[in-house]
């Protein structure tokens, strides 16, 4: 039986030349695996030891299936947000409309800027409307030359 | 990196990250999903990378992927009989009954450091320092979820080495 690991912890050759010649049991798999998750210097023996290997091809290429999973991922998050902003701005509106936001009118007060106030929000609100209206569908105009990389910094940050 | 670039470097790799998927899960189906999943996670950090590390950083997430997979697949759930002989002795016992514990934990000591790595430099700093998982993740520089992980499964083998040990 060989040793996996040496009296530093990290994998032995004949653990690493094993797992390429398909050896090892599940739990030593386990083990090779959960090492090279955190080891560079292992993880570098390894890739410079697969470049003598041969290695195996993929039944299908990877390219496409990466790629359209991407996709699928932007539009996900697309929807999620403007979905999210959307409904967001419709409760906005509601509220608004349905009057929850104003003030119940008491005698000898003026609420002559309550009521401009109220008015300038109300068309600011309007505006938004418009132009998130108006992003929704330039979303879809643009979604096929869409820079998906662009997406996921904007994601990160 | 550009769409295209990124598909170039899946061309020039995925023999590679489907290989290192293979060779830990031996499952061709998953390896082919494992992999998949790989450039997925590259992808968001791609950028951050130095194209000379391409090969060995992939290797890595693929590593990290599998491992993930073998987790799932694999019960690691131990419940450890006699594990307060492990505890630290409390100075208040009847004398008596310090030695017979010492005796016992002087025996699981001894079957403690025959412990293989990765387990052996946890387990004699968990169970004989006292040390804590944080603690032990620093000095051996390795993940403290690797070393809770290591811990689970060092008390399944001092366990079954107690149990082998006991006499019938």
């Amino acid at each position: 039986m060989i040793e996996v690991f040496d009296r530093d912890g990290c994998l032995t050759d004949d653990a690493l030349l094993a797992l390429i010649r398909q050896e090892p049991d599940e739990m030593t798999r386990l083990e090779i695996a959960e090492h090279l998750s955190f080891c560079d210097r292992c993880t570098e023996r390894y890739s410079e030891l697969l470049c003598e290997a041969p290695l195996r091809a993929p039944a299908e290429p990877l390219a496409d299936s990466v790629i359209e999973a991407l996709a699928r991922r932007v539009r996900v998050l697309f929807f999620h947000r403007y979905i999210a902003a959307g409904m967001a701005a419709c409760l906005a509106l509601t509220f608004w409309f349905t009057g929850v936001f104003e003030p119940k009118a008491e005698p000898g007060r003026n609420y002559g800027a309550v009521y401009a106030i109220s008015e300038q929000i109300t068309s600011k609100s309007q505006e938004f409307g418009w132009k998130f209206a108006d992003r929704f569908q330039s979303f879809f105009d643009r979604f096929s030359s869409l820079d998906l990389k662009g997406v996921f910094q904007d994601e990160k940050k | 990196m550009t769409n295209e670039q990124f598909t170039g470097l899946i061309r020039q790799y995925e023999k590679l990250v489907f290989t290192v998927c293979y060779q830990l899960v031996r499952d061709y189906h998953e390896a082919q999903n494992l992999a998949q999943d790989t450039f997925l996670s590259a992808y968001r950090n791609i950028d951050r990378c130095p194209p000379e590390s391409y090969r060995p950083w992939l290797c890595r997430i693929a590593a990290n992927k599998a491992k993930d997979f073998l987790k799932s697949a694999y019960n690691q759930r131990v419940v450890m009989e006699g594990e307060e002989i492990l505890e630290a002795i409390p100075a208040n016992r009847p004398p008596d009954e310090l030695a017979i514990e010492q005796e016992g934990a002087k025996r699981i000591e001894t079957i403690i450091r025959t412990l293989k790595e990765p387990y052996r430099n946890v387990s004699i700093l968990f169970f004989l320092e006292q040390k804590t998982v944080e603690e032990i993740a620093r000095r051996l520089d390795r993940p403290p979820k690797t070393v809770q992980t290591q811990l689970y499964r060092a008390k399944r083998i001092l366990q079954q080495k107690i149990r082998e040990e006991e006499p019938r």
